[in-house]
């Protein structure tokens, strides 16, 4: 589905924006660059490793991040629909 | 298509979208009282969350969590999948602040058009799903 309206970070309640800011401050997020697109492709700044393991960008698909899920159980499938619900869904 | 998975007996989870969430109401109910699927986060409003803020990510997921969760009597999604599969260690760190795991995929259908493609996918996946 195409991009939509990005939400806007400034409506969410205080309390998400505490608890935001005290796990930034507790270093539980990794400081890595923003992407930006080229060629629709998120790009890292020159000099970011994408397939390190301190970025791991999945999109590139030779870095798994552990605690994820990837595969189904052996001899099962597992179904997803993304992007709904919309009027195709119906 | 919800209309076929309860036909076909095929349950599946449903990656939904914030914004097509509130835009379609009725349908987010019929993937939970009716089909009474599993219902996960893609996100607000599918950006590449590796190209956002902290802050974005963050209320990218957040907001998504509280539609379903205030859409459903409180239950809270588990689960997520990044729009594009875009994913770093940093945005896997924000979504697992909101308890989010996220599911990645290892093959797709495009839906081309509603009712060539999902006639293919029954044919193959029917014997397999044990329904």
């Amino acid at each position: 589905m195409p991009t939509g309206t990005l939400v806007d970070p400034g409506a969410m309640p205080k309390s998400w924006k505490d608890f935001l800011e005290a796990a930034t401050k507790n270093g539980s997020i990794p400081n890595i660059p923003q992407t930006t697109l080229v060629n629709d492709v998120p790009t890292y700044p020159m000099g970011v490793d994408p397939n390190s393991p301190e970025v791991c960008l999945a999109d590139l698909k030779e870095c798994r991040i552990k605690g994820n899920i990837w595969d189904a159980p052996d001899n099962t499938v597992g179904i997803g629909t993304d992007d709904g619900p919309t009027l195709v869904s119906g | 298509m919800y209309e076929f998975l309860q036909a076909k007996k095929i349950k599946a989870t449903h990656f939904l979208i914030g914004e097509n969430i509130l835009a379609n109401p009725k349908l987010f109910l019929i993937a939970f009282d009716v089909l009474k699927d599993d219902l996960a986060v893609h996100t607000w409003s599918h950006h590449y969350l590796t190209t956002l803020s902290n802050e974005e990510v963050f209320a990218e997921l957040a907001f998504t969590m509280k539609i379903i969760h205030d859409s459903t009597g409180g239950r809270l999604p588990r689960f997520w999948r990044p729009p594009y599969g875009n994913l770093d260690m940093r945005v896997n760190a924000i979504a697992k602040l909101l308890g989010l795991t996220a599911i990645f995929w290892n093959h797709e259908w495009v839906l081309l058009s509603d009712h060539c493609r999902i006639n293919n996918l029954a044919l193959h996946l029917a014997p397999r799903i044990g329904h």
